[in-house]
């Protein structure tokens, strides 16, 4: 009976031990196929949604018409390359102008932006009234549209009659509301920037004897540097993009307007596509690098900081025999 | 001891008198009077929220305090002329969470402060950081970052960076209580050589052990107040005072610290 047991007992676990190593083996082949199944699945969706939205140009209704006013290669070819007897010009010109403005905009707003946002974190009682100040020109300016901040400046500055303020150019007009919009948001992910530096750093900075100058420099700059540049490039592609908007104020002809102009001659919506490829060009390289910047960050801080890993506060303390010990002296 | 020695009065390292601390309507340190003299090394011991750190903090004026007077070599902290940055100058400390800088290697993060703070050239910096992480048996995390490091070393790597600036006091604040047990000895082990080199310092610990075999003196903190000043001695075979028998007895019984 006993041995029979026994025996029962062994051949079950042997089954089961047999049972169990053909589940794992299914189970890796199942792991391996969960391995790969997101990669292949995620080709074949991209692909097919990209198959969908093709022929659904193509094989639409209206897809002959839709072709004719969003891509006449024709038109095409004339916005980009311009074609004088219609008097077009060249788009690049019109383009230049964007980009002009934000090449010229993005360091003025970077270094306006960092005055604020040390304004706004200054402590000294000396700096309330500028506090005050800078807190109350970024809620406005993080509060009004760009495009309401336009037509203010374009049509009101030059009705001010104003010496200096009313005589500028279209293309300073349009640089000042950029300029203007943005450094609140800039000032905002500097600010950002420096509050994800813990505490206990500048504790550590002070406790070596740093000035608060040296501290800035040392310790809290570089550390905010690291979490600040990818938020800031997104910044920068929504300014590039932005651009666009100055068109509203006339004046300067940048690439929308531009367009727009074309668009006057043939009514067709063909140059407004040539002005989102143009956009999507310079934005989108801009928005990988934001990217790949913040996935570095993630993986550095998943790497570990300086905080340590367990605060076994009690248990680090002593052990039984060490207090046996020391009670017992 | 010689008549000479008695004779020469000693400037104290640290002496406060009746140092009072409030967090809003939260009394932390109660007129605590403290005496440390050059090479003497003191240990603070007390429950949780004793108030150690906090004292520890004011000593190198991080934090501010409300009442009573604390004098550093002589020179008394609550003048005017007295600067944070200058006192920290000569006043090393050393976190229970190590805080190193995390953008800098171990080496730059030894030598900020000594280039930065007391303008010695870099190279020299350098090499008085080699020493001192040689001494240490660091010279190979050199060049690494504090996040590859375990917490031991990370911490070890704190107080050669503290050591680097040549302080004629060394404040150490539960430099081991975020670390694994055994991790704790190695810690230790620098400390006691410190104390062996005749390293003034201040230490918060809960090790009772080695506060017994490094100590000069050990204070017993209760709420704020230092409740009973003695040797190591006399403090762990005769407690007086009813709170640090309570305390003793706790943790005899807890069978921890
Ligand atoms: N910045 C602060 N603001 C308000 N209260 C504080 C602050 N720092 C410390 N405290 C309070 O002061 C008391 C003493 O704190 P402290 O850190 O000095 O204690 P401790 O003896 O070092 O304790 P532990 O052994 O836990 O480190 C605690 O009750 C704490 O809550
Ligand atoms: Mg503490």
């Amino acid at each position: 009976m006993e041995s029979s047991g026994t025996e029962i007992i062994s051949v079950k676990v042997a089954s089961s031990e047999a049972t169990s190593r053909v589940l794992t083996k299914r189970r890796s082949a199942l792991w391996r196929a969960a391995q790969q199944a997101p990669r292949a699945l995620s080709v074949i969706s991209v692909v097919t949604i990209l198959v969908l939205v093709v022929l659904a140009f193509i094989f639409a209704p209206g897809a002959r018409a839709f072709q004719e006013t969003f891509f006449n290669l024709h038109q095409l070819r004339e916005t980009v390359f311009g074609d004088p007897s219609l008097n077009i010009p060249p788009i690049w010109g019109a383009f230049a102008k964007n980009i002009e403005l934000f090449m010229v905009a993005e360091p003025i707003i970077l270094i306006l932006a960092l005055g604020v946002a040390l304004i706004r974190n200054a402590t000294s009682p000396l700096m309330a009234g500028p506090r005050v100040l800078c807190t109350i020109y970024v809620d406005i300016a993080r509060g009004l549209p760009l495009i309401l901040v336009v037509q203010a400046v374009f049509f009101g500055f030059p009705a001010l009659a104003l010496p200096f303020v009313s005589s500028r150019t279209w293309f300073q007009y349009g640089l000042f509301c950029l300029v203007f919009c943005y450094t609140a948001y800039v000032s905002e992910v500097y600010r950002a920037g420096v509050m994800s530096v813990p505490n206990s750093q500048l504790l550590a900075g002070r406790a070596i004897g740093l000035t608060e100058g040296q501290l800035l420099r040392h310790v809290t700059v570089p550390q905010a540097v690291r979490v600040v540049v990818a938020p800031l490039i997104n910044d920068f592609v929504s300014l590039q993009k932005d651009t666009a908007i100055i068109s509203v104020g006339a004046g300067v002809i940048e690439l929308l307007r531009q367009v727009e102009i074309n668009e006057q001659i043939w009514f067709t919506d063909t140059p407004f596509v040539i002005a989102g490829i143009l956009f999507l060009i310079v934005c989108v390289p801009l928005t990988r690098l934001a990217d790949a910047l913040l996935a570095r960050d993630v993986r550095t801080r998943l790497a570990g900081g300086t905080r340590p890993t367990s605060r076994r506060r009690w248990r680090a303390r002593a052990s039984a025999e060490e207090i046996a010990q020391v009670v017992g002296a | 001891m010689n008549d000479d020695s008695v004779g020469e009065a000693q400037i104290p390292v640290v002496e406060t008198q009746g140092v009072t601390k409030r967090f809003a309507e939260r009394t932390v340190l109660r007129a605590v009077d403290l005496v440390v003299q050059p090479h003497e090394v003191v240990t603070l011991i007390g429950a949780s929220g004793s108030g150690k750190s906090t004292l520890l903090r004011c000593l190198n004026m991080l934090e501010t305090i409300d009442a009573g007077r604390i004098s550093l070599f002589g020179q008394d902290l609550s003048d005017e002329a007295v600067r944070g940055e200058l006192v920290r100058r000569h006043v090393g400390i050393v976190f229970q969470a190590f805080n190193l800088f995390p953008h800098k290697n171990v080496l730059n993060n030894i030598t900020l402060g000594p280039v930065k703070a007391l303008g010695v050239s870099s190279k020299d910096a350098e090499e008085r950081a080699m020493s001192l992480l040689d001494r240490f048996g660091l010279k190979e995390k050199a060049r690494e970052f504090p996040d590859r490091l375990s917490g031991g070393q990370q911490q070890r790597v704190a107080i050669v960076r503290a050591i680097a600036m040549d302080p004629e006091l060394l404040l150490l604040d539960e430099v081991t209580s975020a670390l694994d047990p055994e991790l704790v000895a190695e810690v230790l082990d620098v400390v006691r050589e410190l104390a062996h080199s005749g390293m003034t310092m201040l230490i918060a610990t809960h090790e009772m052990n080695f506060a017994r075999d490094v100590s000069s003196k050990i204070c017993f903190l209760a709420d704020g107040e230092i409740a009973e000043e003695r040797t190591p001695e006399e403090l762990f075979s005769d407690p007086r005072d009813p709170r640090t028998q309570q305390f003793l007895r706790t943790l005899t019984n807890a069978g921890r610290l």
